[in-house]
This record gives structure tokens, C-alpha cells and sequence, in this order.
């Protein structure tokens, strides 16, 4: 019999070993830029174009960036910042026709180069006879920047910060993609910061730092250049050009919401205009508080000791890539989008927190939704109801229908009568 | 560059801290919500195990040295079904790492029957035949051909317990099955291969 006892001892992991698979880990982790999507496909199309015997090699030759020999490294999910700010070239209409409005006579010749859009803020960048030009829109205001080009070295400059969080700039037409660092910032989206969208000479990030940006660090391909406050372009004022209704002033629900977002990192958009939605108190310690500005969704948390205000933490979501991965959200559908949020945090004996109990918030997009109600397996339903828009499912377990079937849950809508209106899947 | 995003999916609480002594069932959500540090932690903790693992299955370091990095990107991928057992998602990260060796084998297997011509089958180096051709690795060699052998609930039974080190009752947790039917598989285990070696001297 085969000696079960008799089993080489353990090695410990040599750290070249724990390097090279970290590396090919994070690899996987990495967002795959326009440039290495296009290289993949390179890629792809020479092993189709090769003889087979050709193609074997090449099979080989990827275990230099492959985890395994020949195996397929699978991609992890990420979301690149063309698409997390729904990049698309050249302008919108209604947005081209507000920009131009602003910029006088002379914007008639403008070439809008692209649109970036996130959290109901819109930049179109412009190539001017005198330089780029960015165009910053909100639903109420629309803001300028100074015609400015890149250096003869092609260095990205920064032409254009905003009190919404906005940094855009210029650079060389060659120049790869620019990172940008803003140590006030919380939770960069990479270790050198946040890529920005990057084509044709200029980089944009839209709604992405806090309000009052100071000194900021820039990273494109191997050069990286500080630029201090002093040096950066003064904020624009922008200009109130679509008068938007005032949000709710006056009840409790909206001074609530009207203190949460004052405070937001990134800063919210008009936010006299937004409407309460959903209030709930989740626990003693523990309050969500909703708000609704045409079909963006605002959730504060507030968490502090029972009876004190807490401190907030707010998150603006439209339903789609701009707040990152949508990885336990409904999937997408004409009635209703999700935005999870975690609460009941315990301290664990590490003295760090964790919590496995989310409530599910979200944005009604069909009038016709009076309640929501979410179906979990072995579970009894949660339902509630639409307050301003907005919904409020709270107490669902992470894993709390783990197992061979998965844990899918499926949030209904239903209509006044109670009727179905539709639904769609969740795995919460 | 470590890509951070999915912080965005979730509001964390001002005091989590991601530390290498956060133990895994503080990881555990975040990571279940897409948070790439927090998988990092846990790939920091548990790639050695991982990779021992994975060489016990297929005797070979080299391998078990491709696999850790497939093991965890997986793992990434599949972290909704995680499962914490007693604590700890090692026994999980071991579930994970027999189905990619599994796979990674049908995979070749397949591969060796469409390219039979153009692709001679697993010729390492000189230097690592020298490293591999020791005498543990022919015993452990010999015990996989064997365990290869036995039924599925057997075999996994011997690879988790017996290769891997995990405790009985972790993976009594981990199939949601009881101790003591873990304990029967292994003894099943034992005595068939046992015959197996009567039939084959080699084995």
C-alpha cells in the first residue's frame, strides 16, 4: 500500500515563487487598458494568422505572462475609466449646444474630442485654434475652462480642476495613459491614483477628488511630476444656465440629506436640488438616509453613537459603472437599479470591523413602482416601499443562501395594486 | 500598480483595517463584495499552504509553482461561493486547488490527444528532472497514481485529509457532511488501496 504517512515534508514558499504568482495575481487584477486590449487582440489575431505548428509555440511562449503553461490567465473583472465615465468621442447634443452657448461666437469652430460623464457630471473636451478647451456640465450649471496646449515635450499639464472634483489637462499626443494622486482623496482607485480617460492629447477625470484639491501628483508611463497648489489653474465659477427645482429645504428628512451631502467626497452635483427619499434607522448606531436628483442616487450612512448624528459616509450611484464593479447589484433593467450597502459591523478580537449583512438601496425609474420587495432562498421576503423614488431592503445576509445553487436572490417591482411589474436578479 | 476598485462597491466602516493580522473571516465580506486588498491579505496567508497543496497533488514543484497564481485568480473569480469553515477558507482555497489541478489535467489531456504529433508530452529540463527525480517525490508519485484511482468521494476524501492536512472535521464542515461519514470515506480509502496495490505491485 502506498505509505499515506510518508509524504514529503512542507517547504516553505521560496519568495521568488510568492513574488512571480503575485505578480501574475495582480496582473490579473489589473485593469486592462484600450492599449492592451488592443495588444490582446494583436495577439490573437497573429495565432490565428500562424500555421498551427506556429500556434504551438506561441502557446508556449505565453507561460512568460501566464500563470500556467498554456493556460488562459482568467481576467478579472475591473472597470477601466472609459468605461466607469461612459467615455464616447465627440459631444452629445444638448451638451454641445450648453457648451458652445457658453463659450461665445467663436465656439462655433470648436471640434469636441470627447465626453466623459459621472455621478451627473459631464466634461466634453474641445480642440480650440487656441488649444483645448473643457466644457464642465452639471443638470443646472455649465462651467469653462481657459484654452491651454500641451508643452513642446509633450508632459501632461494640468488646465482644468473644479469644485466638483474635476482634473483635466493636456499632454503629448503620444503620451500613454496619465494616473492622477490627490493625497486628499481617499481610496485611489490604483496605487498611483486614478486613471484618467486619455485620447488625443488630452486626459480627463470627472467628479473624482474632493472639492478643494491641493498639491496633486502626476503619472504617465515611466514620468511622474508633482504639482504643487500654487501651480494649479484657478477653480472656474460656474454659471447657472438650467435652473433646476429646489430639493426639500424645510422637512427633517431633507436637512438630514442637505447635511450628508454637503460633506461628499467626491462633491455632489447642484445639491440644493436634490429630494429626500428613503430614511431608515438600521440599528442604534447605524442610520440610512436617501436622496433622488433626476436619476441619480444619493446614500448617506451615518453611524455614531446611539442618539449622536453619526458620522456620514455618502455614495452617489446612477446605475451604472461610475461608483466601480456592479458585482451585487440587480442586474440591469427598465424599473429600478441597486446599490448595496454593508452595515452591522462588529469588532472582531483583531480589532478590525466586519459585517455580512447589507441593505439593498436603489432608485425607482418607473413611476409606477409603489413597492419593492426581494425573494431569498429559505428566507421570507423583505418588501418595502418607494419613498421619493427611492427604496430601502434592509437585513440581507451576504451568505445566507450559500450552497451548490448559489445565493441569487430577485427583487420585485410591483405597482399600487401589488400587481408585478417585473423583476430582476441579485446575488446579495 | 494594484487596481483598489472594488472599495467602491462597498461603505466600509471608518475602522476596518485591512492588516496582514485581519484573520479571514474579517476578510471574508470585503472580499465577497470585490475588495482587492483584502484578497491580497488572504493570497499573503495562505499561498504557502496553497502551494505545498498543490504539489502534493501533482508531484511536481514546478507545477505547484504555475498553480498558486491560477488557484487564487479562481479563487478571485468563484469568491461568492467562498466558504469559511471554523474560521478559515484554507480548506475552501484546497477545494479550489484539487478542481483547477483536475481541470488543468483534462486540459493537457486534451490537449496531448489533438497535437500528438506536434507536441511530445511533458518534457521538462535536465535540471528539473534532476530536482523532481529525488526519492520522496517518486513515493508521493506513486501514492497520487493510487488515490487517482479511487472513486470521487474517496479520493477526495484522502486528498483534503491525508495530502492536504486538514482536520476531519474541517471538511466534514466543508461537504456538510458529519465527521464521522469523512472518517468511513478515508477508511474506504485505505482498504481499497490497499487492493489496489495487490493488484498492481507497482503502484
Amino acid at each position: 500500500m502506498p505509505d499515506l504517512g510518508d509524504l514529503p515534508a512542507h517547504r516553505p514558499l521560496p519568495a521568488t515563487v510568492r513574488r512571480d504568482a503575485r505578480r501574475r495575481l495582480q496582473a490579473g487584477l489589473a485593469p486592462r487598458s484600450g492599449r492592451a486590449v488592443v495588444g490582446a487582440l494583436a495577439l490573437a489575431l497573429t495565432v490565428l494568422a500562424v500555421p498551427l505548428g506556429a500556434a504551438v509555440l506561441t502557446v508556449g511562449s505565453r507561460t512568460d505572462v501566464t500563470p500556467a503553461a498554456g493556460a488562459e490567465i482568467p481576467q478579472l473583472q475591473a472597470v477601466p475609466p472609459e468605461q466607469m465615465f461612459d467615455a464616447r468621442s465627440g459631444a452629445p447634443r444638448d451638451a454641445a449646444r450648453r457648451c458652445t452657448a457658453a463659450g461665445g461666437r467663436e465656439a462655433a469652430r470648436w471640434q469636441p474630442i470627447l465626453t466623459v460623464s459621472a455621478r451627473g457630471d459631464t466634461v466634453v473636451a474641445y480642440r480650440t485654434g487656441s488649444g483645448a478647451r473643457f466644457c464642465e456640465l452639471t443638470p443646472a450649471t455649465v462651467a469653462l475652462s481657459a484654452a491651454a496646449s500641451a508643452a513642446g515635450d509633450g508632459t501632461p499639464r494640468i488646465t482644468y480642476v473644479s469644485a466638483l472634483g474635476t482634473v483635466a489637462g493636456v499632454t503629448g499626443p503620444g503620451t500613454g495613459d496619465v494616473t492622477v494622486f490627490d493625497p486628499g482623496t481617499p481610496d485611489p482607485m490604483t496605487e498611483s491614483g486614478n486613471p484618467a480617460v486619455t485620447r488625443d492629447g488630452v486626459f480627463v477625470l470627472p467628479n473624482t477628488f474632493s472639492g478643494t484639491i491641493g498639491s496633486l501628483r502626476l503619472t504617465a508611463g515611466a514620468t511622474s511630476i508633482v504639482v504643487e497648489a500654487a501651480d494649479l489653474p484657478r477653480a472656474v465659477t460656474p454659471r447657472t444656465d438650467r435652473p433646476q427645482p429646489a430639493g426639500d429645504a424645510s422637512s427633517a428628512a431633507g436637512r438630514g440629506l442637505a447635511d450628508c451631502l454637503g460633506g461628499a467626497t467626491p462633491p455632489i452635483v447642484d445639491p440644493h436640488a436634490w429630494q429626500p427619499g428613503a430614511v431608515l434607522a438600521l440599528n442604534d448606531n447605524e442610520r440610512i438616509l436617501l436622496g433622488r436628483y433626476h436619476d441619480l442616487l444619493a446614500v448617506c450612512v451615518r453611524r455614531g453613537a446611539p442618539g449622536a448624528p453619526g458620522t456620514p459616509t455618502v455614495t452617489v450611484d446612477e446605475g451604472g459603472a461610475s461608483s466601480g464593479l456592479r458585482t451585487a447589484e440587480a442586474d440591469g433593467n427598465a424599473l429600478f437599479f441597486t446599490r448595496t450597502v454593508f452595515y452591522g459591523f462588529r469588532a472582531t478580537s483583531q480589532g478590525a470591523s466586519a459585517s455580512d449583512t447589507v441593505a439593498v438601496t436603489g432608485l425607482v425609474k418607473d413611476p409606477r413602482v409603489a413597492t419593492v420587495s426581494i425573494s431569498r432562498p429559505h428566507r421570507a421576503a423583505v418588501t418595502a416601499p418607494v419613498t421619493g423614488g427611492t427604496f430601502i431592503l434592509p437585513g440581507i445576509g451576504l451568505n445566507e443562501g450559500a450552497g451548490p445553487d448559489g445565493d441569487r436572490s430577485r427583487i420585485s417591482a410591483l405597482d399600487s395594486q401589488g400587481r408585478p411589474l417585473g423583476s430582476a436578479m441579485i446575488s446579495s | 500598480m494594484t487596481y483598489s476598485i472594488g472599495l467602491g462597491d462597498i461603505v466600509v466602516h471608518p475602522g476596518v483595517a485591512l492588516v496582514a493580522s485581519a484573520a479571514d473571516e474579517d476578510l471574508w465580506p470585503l472580499i465577497t463584495a470585490g475588495h482587492h486588498g483584502a484578497f491580497t491579505v488572504l493570497y499573503e496567508r495562505h499561498a504557502e499552504a496553497v502551494w505545498n497543496y498543490a504539489y502534493r497533488l501533482t508531484a511536481s514543484w514546478s507545477e505547484a509553482d504555475d498553480l498558486l497564481s491560477v488557484v487564487f485568480l479562481t479563487a478571485w473569480r468563484r469568491r461568492r461561493d467562498l466558504r469559511l469553515v471554523h474560521g478559515s477558507a484554507l480548506p475552501w482555497l484546497y477545494v479550489v486547488t484539487t478542481n483547477v489541478c483536475r481541470g488543468e489535467r483534462r486540459r493537457l489531456a486534451r490537449l496531448f490527444r489533438a497535437l500528438p504529433r506536434l507536441l511530445a508530452p511533458d518534457t521538462p529540463d535536465h535540471a528539473e528532472r534532476l530536482a523532481e527525480h529525488d526519492a520522496a517525490g517518486d513515493r508521493l508519485r506513486r501514492v497520487l497514481a493510487a488515490v487517482d484511482r479511487l472513486p470521487r468521494a474517496e479520493r477526495e476524501a484522502v486528498q483534503l485529509c491525508l495530502l492536504g492536512g486538514t482536520p476531519v472535521a474541517d471538511a466534514a464542515a466543508m461537504w456538510g457532511i458529519s465527521a464521522s461519514s469523512v472518517h468511513s470515506r478515508l477508511a474506504r480509502a485505505r482498504a481499497r488501496l490497499h487492493d489496489l496495490v495487490l493488484e498492481d505491485p507497482d503502484a
